[in-house]
């Protein structure tokens, strides 16, 4: 059966109502995804039993807007009033959760979290430090590489992911896209590194076993700490 | 069933709306995996291998060898991958904002409203429920029309 005639129509005047949305950069969209990454990670951190308050770098958040980096930054800005999740368990050493900060790596050089879960006590001392200061990678306990993509991922970035990681001395570095690529989920299996594809909302199972993750990841640091 | 001429106008139809409505960026990531080809692992008696340099080579001395090859798309396949690319990029980021939206109002009190900011003043993108209502319903209807689309693929492929 042919498609109807009108069907192209409909579809450019609904790409036409679209064109004027925040969301049609794609830039805008790499960064949203790290914020729904990072919801996911709070949502884990619930269901482990643990409390999470979001708060930004100068005081407790109080209003409703919340502000994300659109590029790699430390936990301090002059600039920006940037907002993180602060994450207790009890009787545990309290944790933070942020997004794209900078951090470093065993060789003292500088990588990029994209969404991340660190000890509060890296993360203050960077806050009150008078020069910018990156948290060192050993005090984060997980790291999540995250790749918003329309299509397949090219192979490069699970080679680069792979570098990050073998500079990383984080528990937990995992990899995650709203897309899939068969040569990178073949590449970091066969090198033991965690992997997650096509976590988008409308997927609920591979969405819940994402959080599951993050839960184990939770789980482990109770246990140890 | 869809001819390949109607397939063909199709995917350069959707090109165009996509260029025109500022989502070139959408064609480029599809472009890059036209580019790239479909790998496969194959092993040396599934390529497609000039008969005399086969003799050559010896073919038993690398019958077990496995190689990754890349195909060309056909065109149903590339129009497919324009179509799950606009469904990605330009229906679900609105899913996305609203479930974290939606999550993250259950610990603030009041609508939270999502800043994407740069360091340097002014460059800021703002992302909110109130502003995402109406935008939403025309992205739902968006992945409704390229579902028919793909559901009209489908069954020319299987008719």
């Amino acid at each position: 059966m042919p498609i109807r005639n009108d069907i192209l129509v409909e579809i450019g005047s609904t790409l036409g109502s679209l064109a004027g949305s925040n969301l049609n950069s794609y830039s805008a969209l790499d960064n949203l995804y790290e914020v729904y990454i990072f919801s996911l990670i709070l949502r884990a951190c619930r269901n482990q039993g643990g409390h999470f308050t979001l708060r930004n770098i100068t005081a407790t958040h109080r209003g409703t807007r919340m502000y994300f980096r659109t590029a790699p930054g430390y936990i301090s800005s002059t600039t920006r009033n940037y907002t993180y999740a602060d994450l207790n368990f009890v009787n545990k050493p309290p944790l933070e959760a942020h997004v794209s900060i900078r951090c470093t790596g065993q060789s003292t050089v500088l990588h990029e979290a994209d969404v991340c879960v660190l000890f509060k006590s890296e993360a203050e001392l960077c806050r009150m430090a008078r020069a910018r200061v990156a948290p060192k990678s050993a005090k984060i306990i997980i790291t999540a590489e995250t790749k918003f993509y329309t299509a397949a991922l090219g192979l490069h970035l699970g080679r680069s992911f792979l570098g990050l990681v073998s500079d990383f001395s984080s528990d937990f570095p995992i990899f995650i896209t709203n897309t899939n690529s068969d040569s990178i989920e073949k590449l970091l299996s066969k090198r033991g590194k965690h992997w997650e594809h096509k976590i988008t909302p409308s997927n609920v199972g591979d969405v819940n076993r994402l959080i599951g993750i993050f839960e184990t990841a939770f789980k482990g640091f109770k246990a140890k700490h | 069933m869809l001819s390949q001429e109607e397939i063909q106008n199709i995917n350069s139809s959707l090109r165009t709306m996509l260029k025109e409505n500022g989502f070139d960026w959408v064609l480029a990531q599809v472009e890059d995996e036209i580019l790239r080809g479909r790998e496969q692992t194959v092993s040396v008696k599934e390529i497609d291998l000039n008969e005399a340099y086969f003799d050559v080579l010896e073919k038993k001395s690398i019958s077990n060898e496995k190689f990754v090859i890349a195909e060309a798309y056909s065109i149903e396949e590339e129009l497919q991958l324009l179509l799950n690319a606009i469904a990605k990029g330009i229906c679900e980021p609105y899913q996305m904002a609203n479930s974290a939206l939606d999550f993250i109002s259950t610990s603030v009190e009041g609508k939270p409203e999502f800043i994407l900011a740069s360091e340097r003043p002014g460059e800021e993108v703002s992302i909110s429920a109130g502003q995402l209502q109406l935008l939403r319903e025309k992205a739902l209807k968006l992945s409704e029309l390229i579902r028919e689309i793909q559901n009209d693929l489908n069954n020319a492929n299987t008719e």
